[in-house]
Parts: structure tokens; sequence; C-alpha cells
């Protein structure tokens, strides 16, 4: 070695050295340094401003009744989808006589409680169109469009109380399988009579969401997948004791994963073998020609269920075992005890919820009692490897779902993980005695996992699942094309459309809308047809009426339609709620209400 | 013939060369001549408003400059006594250039001249009456809406800060085609003239 050379080493030596220092220092323990490569951690979640995200995070709002939309791997909130309650900023069913207000009512009650979103597929893969989301406290299930990330379609399940589990049927969405989590009387309306409870899991049109049929199914049905090439519909099931108590609940050791055989079930369907229950055909399955329902053991209380990317494998997650049980989806149909289906149970921590997948051949199962996300190799667990543990990490605290990117398609990017943890405890600054969720970004791209930074939200995601924005952004509507129904610019006006209501339209623009005022008889019902003819993107404009309770959200390209009925005499304001130019203030008008007799 | 009239461009030169003014005045015609581009931080990129000022029309994000005008007060002039005649002039000027290239070879020399006059009269025109525009577009409005906007003069051609935009003018396709029909065209005239370096062979007895 040269003399310059051993100064250089020397050199590079200490400045590692001092850098681990400082580092140490700095970082509270190196929290903010890399600790195998890629970059500090900062860096590894930091997206500059004006970047966008390279991912789109939909989590379930829980009983917040919506939809969350984080972008990854930043953590930030962009929006969110209301779905099963009224927001009153997006104008979504807020005021009776508005079309979102209508739908939502005439389901159910205004409040729901989300909690597993899905994404429709073609081919496998996620293909931007839609995004469905269950309503567990009222059987409803609902689908967003996401090309405007709006609600278009709510539908109550008939025979299902506690619609929790749902899922694509890949590769092609074929259907939309929604699972009755609590057994109860089938067909309702009767007085209480435990002998008559039973579940089903109902397959839905994926975009009307009417059921084609629903397959009756023991225990309590609770979380659902479908195998990649479009047979096999799965379930976890619970209960199987048919109990009433918790205690009840978990008196046997070994509880099922049912396997529905869709072509099977059609076959059934179209031979006849239902009965019609409140307008769904519901098969039972021990009275078919041909198998439909296929239970496989699996132990203590399941909870997730899960195919792998490749579709060779359904996997049961214990709950109350320590196991995942993994099946052999070929072997199914093909095997004469359904035991034997199974190719493994690894042993991988107390209270495992849910596994995911990085497309490399490991899993990732959550595990709620440990508050541990554990990664694990599928094929060395099969093969009897007692080293198919690869990694622990600590998330904080009591992981339930946990979601690789793309873990759910038929190609996953393996390159984050997000950990959807029930509590938050002293991850945040105290805001009271409710705290935020916390969910926490993992690096999943190394061999070992790396936790790269966590972000609160509204209670309470359950699951999430994730889009390529590259695979979405292109897709999203910003400026939405008039309908028929729009009010045309310079065709404002108040119509009277009989001896007690008016019709109203209205254009809305910058700074003004298409009348300066309007007049009414107290007690008419008016009737407002607001279009927003803006065309440029992310102009949106409100209609607030003060003192009436009316808020309407009209965004670019829109028209909204609400109705009330004037029963006030005086002057009323309407003004534009969202902020929209330097004459925001002053895009306002009046509405009159004079007495009916003068 | 070369050595009865020894002009420097010959034989079907300056026909061809009218024959392409014509395409090229055809073109001026049809395409944008001058373009403004209004950027601002919430208008980049593909969101950068542009006017496209046309013989006879003006075209672009007409709507959206309208609507941001309401603070500054300013009227886009898009109904000018100008701009209907943009259509006749060029027009006229083209069929001029027609004549000239359907004329025999020989006879170019007087209609490139008077192209030539008539063509530098309506740039000359056009370049003065749009700066005209541009100067009442920032003089002439209505001041008492938006304060804090002093008036301005954008040139017709570079830029200039107009409140929150930085607004860029410039040639479009077809004022580029007009002013290579311009030079095409003077060059014409001053090719088919005769050649006074040369003994006139023409003549006798000089």
């Amino acid at each position: 070695m040269t003399s310059s050379k051993r100064f250089f080493a020397v050199a590079v030596v200490l400045t590692v050295a001092v850098a681990g220092t400082l580092g140490a220092c700095a970082g509270g323990g190196g929290q903010g340094q890399a600790e195998d490569g890629g970059g500090s951690l900062a860096e590894a979640s930091y997206v500059p401003v004006g970047e966008w995200d390279k991912y789109y995070a939909f989590l379930s709002g829980g009983q917040s009744g919506s939809v969350f939309v984080y972008g990854l791997p930043s953590g930030r909130y962009i929006r969110s989808i209301p779905v099963f309650e009224p927001r009153a900023g997006y104008g979504y069913a807020n005021n009776p006589g508005t079309d979102t207000y209508e739908m939502l009512a005439s389901t159910g009650p205004m409040w729901g409680d989300t909690h597993h979103p899905i994404l429709s597929e073609t081919g496998g893969d996620y293909d931007g169109r839609w995004l469905w989301i269950n309503d567990k406290a009222n059987a409803r299930v609902a689908r967003i469009d996401l090309s405007t990330f709006e609600t278009k379609v709510i539908r109550r399940i008939p025979n299902i109380e506690a619609a929790h589990g749902i899922a694509v049927i890949s590769p092609d969405t074929s259907y939309v399988i929604v699972n009755g989590e609590f057994r109860h009387e089938i067909p309702g309306g009767v007085a209480p009579n435990p002998d008559a409870y039973s579940s089903v899991m109902g397959f839905l049109d994926p975009e009307t969401l009417e059921v084609q049929f629903e397959v009756q199914v023991p225990g309590n049905l609770d979380i659902n997948d479908s195998s990649k090439d479009g047979r096999w519909a799965f379930s976890t099931v619970y209960n199987l004791e048919g109990g009433l108590t918790v205690e009840q609940m978990i008196r046997l050791d070994e509880d099922a994963l049912a396997a529905v055989d869709i072509p099977a079930a059609e076959r059934a369907i179209a031979a006849g073998e239902f009965t019609e229950i409140n307008g769904a055909k519901v098969i039972d399955p021990t009275a078919t020609t041909e198998k439909v329902l296929y239970m496989i053991p699996v132990a203590k209380n399941p909870h997730g269920a899960d195919v792998t990317p490749d579709g060779k494998y359904v996997m049961g997650t214990g709950k109350l075992s320590p196991t995942v049980t993994v099946i052999d989806i070929s072997l199914i149909d093909q095997v004469d005890n359904p035991r034997e289906a199974i190719v493994a149970e690894p042993d991988v921590g107390l209270g495992p919820l849910h596994t995911t997948f990085d497309g490399r051949g490991n899993a990732y199962t959550s595990l709620f009692v440990d508050s541990q996300i554990v990664k694990w190799n599928i094929e060395k667990a099969v093969a009897g490897d007692p080293t198919y543990i690869v990694d622990r990490i600590d998330v904080h605290y009591n992981v339930g779902h946990t979601q690789a990117t793309l873990a759910e398609t038929m190609h996953p990017t393996g390159e984050y993980l997000v950990a959807l943890n029930k509590l938050s405890k002293d991850m945040f600054l105290p805001v009271g005695p409710t705290m935020p969720e916390n969910q926490e970004l993992i690096d999943i791209s190394g061999e070992k996992m790396r936790m790269l930074s966590s972000f609160p939200s509204e209670p309470e995601p359950h699951d999430a699942v994730f889009m390529l924005a590259s695979d979405l952004a292109p897709k999203v509507i910003q400026v939405e094309e008039l309908t028929a129904n729009a009010v045309a610019e310079g065709e404002s006006r108040m119509e009277r459309t009989g001896p007690n209501s008016v019709h109203v339209y209205l254009t809305a623009i910058r700074s003004k809308y298409g009348l300066n005022e309007f007049t009414v008889k107290q007690g008419d019902e008016v009737t407002i047809t607001v279009t927003n003819i803006e065309t440029i993107r992310d102009m949106s404009h409100g209609f607030a009426l003060d003192n009436y309770g009316v808020n309407a959200a009209i965004d670019p390209g829109q028209t909204r339609e609400f109705s009330f009925v004037a029963d006030k005499i005086g002057t009323y304001w309407y003004y534009c709620t969202w902020f929209c130019s330097a004459l925001h203030l002053e895009m306002r008008g009046r509405m009159l209400v004079e007495p009916a007799r003068p | 013939m070369a050595t009865a009239s020894p002009s420097r461009w010959s034989g079907q030169t300056p026909r061809v060369v009218l024959a392409a003014v014509a395409v090229l005045l055809a073109i001026a015609l049809l395409a944008p001549l001058w373009i403004t581009r209004m950027e601002a931080p919430q208008y980049r990129d593909e969101e950068i408003l542009e006017v496209r000022v046309s013989a006879g029309r003006v075209e672009g994000d007409i709507h959206e400059i309208d609507l941001l005008n309401q603070y500054v007060g300013v009227h886009l002039p898009l109904d000018t006594p100008e701009l209907a005649a943009a259509p006749w002039l060029l027009g006229g000027l083209l069929v001029f250039a027609v004549i000239g290239a359907a004329l025999a070879p020989g006879h170019q020399r007087t209609v490139a001249w008077l192209l030539l006059g008539a063509m530098l009269l309506v740039a000359v025109g056009g370049f003065g009456l749009l700066q005209y525009r541009l100067w009442e577009m920032g003089h002439v409005r209505d001041k008492s809406i938006f304060e804090g906007v002093p008036d301005f003069t954008p040139p017709v051609l570079g830029s200039k800060k107009i409140a929150n935009f930085t607004v860029y003018m410039s040639l479009g396709l077809g004022g580029w085609a007009f002013g290579l029909a311009l030079v095409l065209v003077g060059a014409t005239a001053w090719s088919s003239s005769p050649r006074r370096d040369l003994p006139q062979t023409s003549t006798t007895g000089c």
C-alpha cells in the first residue's frame, strides 16, 4: 500500500467512525440512519414537495363508515371517500333531497362500519375501475368508482347479518363475495329461534351488487378470498360449535376453512337446486347433487384467509392457535379426507391474524398478541425445514390486518408492507382519551424488514389495499363531462312547477352564481339544480344556504340537485363554501322568502 | 432569353418561389400567427394558459383567462376590425402570389415588388395594431376591481411579468410562414430585377 492509499484508507475509516457516532447521538440509537444500506430511513419514505407518491393506499374507515386515501411511502393523508356516513364537506348524503342521501338512507342507517376495501381485477391485476367496501353493521356493500373516487352504488344484502369478509373473485372480478358473519334466523322476521340460525356467503354482481346466489355455510363466516383461477371462494369459519357466548364459541380445538366450488354452485343454481329466500337464490350445500362446499379443518377460531399470489396455497391464519394452516388448493377436491389437503402448519407466534405476501416466496403474518410482523418462507415451511422463520419486527401495538404492496394480485411488488395496528398508546402526542390508530410502513424489499415510518388515522382502519399510482392516476377524472341535466351558461332561471313548488336552475363559476337572487313563497318546496361550469381541475364550488342546513359541493363539470322546504320568511344568503377565487367571499346570492299570502 | 434579360434568377425560378410563397401564405391564413402563453405557479405544464391569434379568430383558453380577468379588469379584444380584416388581407396576398406564379416566366418582377410592398404594409400594420391592443388591454381596463396590478404593456414579442403570471409572446406557425414568405418575396423581387453590375447586352451604342 502506498502512503497515499494508506492515508485514504485511514481517512475513510475515521469518517465512517465519526459519522457512526454522530448518527447514534442524533438519531437516538441510530433510528434515523440506515441499518443495512438503501439510504436513511427518512429518505426511504420522503417524497419531495410537489412530487407524487408511488402508491395509493386505500384504508377502510372502520366505524367512521368511509374509506381513507393515503399516499405511500410518504404516509400523506390525501382525502377520505364518504360511503356509509354523511359528509358535509363533500356535500355527501348530508341533505335530504340529494341522490347521495337517498342512496344511503334507502339502504339503512346513516352510519356504517367499513372493514375491507377490495379492488377490481382484470387478468389477476388491479384494473383501476372500482373499489368495494363492506358495512359490517348493516349488511351493506358499496361500490366506489375510482375514476372520481365517489360512491356509486350501495346495496343491502339479504339474509346477512354482519357483512364481514368481502373479496373479489380473481382473476377477472367475476363476483364480489360477501360473508354473513353473525348467525341469525334465515329467513328473518320471525321470533328469536336459535335453531334457525345460519349464515351465508353471498355472490354479488360486481357492478350492480345484486345477489346472484348465496351458499349456506355452517359456523361464523369470517374473512374470505378467492383462488386465482376463479374456481374457489374461500372463507375462514369459526364457532362451528354454534355457540352463543364467548365461552361456547372457543370450546372446540378446530374450526375450518370453507371452500365453495363456484362452477359447481353455478350448476346447482342452473339445475334449480336452491330456495328463494328474500329474493336471493340460496343453496343448501347438503342438498345438492354435486359437491359445492368443502370444509378443511383449521386450528381454533381462525381469522385471515389469504391465497398466495401464485394461486398455489390458501392459508388460514390461526388467531387462537399460533399456527398458519397452509392448504394446497389443487388437492381440495382430490383427497378423500380434507385434512390431506393441508401441507404445512408452521408455528409463527402468538395471535396470528392475517398473512400477506411479497411475491418472492415469503409470507408475512401479523401477530396480534406478540405485536409483531413475522416473515417466513412458504416452501421451507411446506418442506418441513425448521428454518422457515426469516425475520421478525416489532409493531406498535396489537397489529390486526397487514398488507404488502399489491399482495392480493398475481404480481406483488414486494416493496412495502403496512401494519394496521389496533392501539397507538404512546406513539403520538396525547389528544385525550381517544387516541388515533397507528399505521406503520415497513420496507420489505430486503431480507430483513425495516421500520420506515408511522402515520396516524381517524378510527379505525381494519384493512388496506394499495395501487401503483402509475396504474390509477392517469384514469382519474378531474373535470367531469356535463350531464344531460346540466344547466348551461346563461340558462339560470327559476320556474314555478306547482302552487307550492319551484325549481331553481343555477350555474356556478368564478365568482358568481347564475342568479343573484330568487324569490319564493313561504312553504314552497324548492328544488335547486346547480352546475359547476368550470373547465379546469380543482375548481370546486359549494352551495350553502344559511340557516337552512343546506350544503352541496359541486366539482368541475358536475351537476347537483337537492330540495328543501322554504318554511322561514326573510332573506337567506347562499354562498360558495369551496374557496375558489379572489372574489370567493363575494360569490353569493339571496333567496327571498315572501309570505304565502301577502 | 438570358442574354435578353440578365436578371439574377432566370427561367422558372421566380415562378417556383412565388408558388412557395403562396403555400406559405396559405399556412399563414390558417395557422396561428401569434401566440401568448401565460404561466403561473398554479398554471404550469399542461395547464399553461394559451391564446392563439389566427387570421379572423382568437382561440385558446379564452374562457379561463376571462374568468381571471375579472380581478384585473382586463377585456380581451376579440372582435376588432383588424382581426375581421385579416383573412381578407392575407387571402388577397395569397391570390396575388398565385397570379404571380401563374404568369409566364419573366413576368414575375412587378408582381414580386407589389407583393413585397403589400406584405410589408400588412406586417408593419399588424405589429403596430397588435402592440396597440396590448397597450389597450393593460391600460383601458376596469381598475376599480383589484388593486395592486399597475398598468402594463406586454411587448409583441418577448416576455412580461403581469400580476402572478409570466406572459410569453411569440410568433405562431402562421407568423413564421408569413415572415418566410416575406423574405422569399423580397428575394424574388430583388433577384428578378436586371443586374446593374453586368453589361446590358440587350442595349446597343451605350
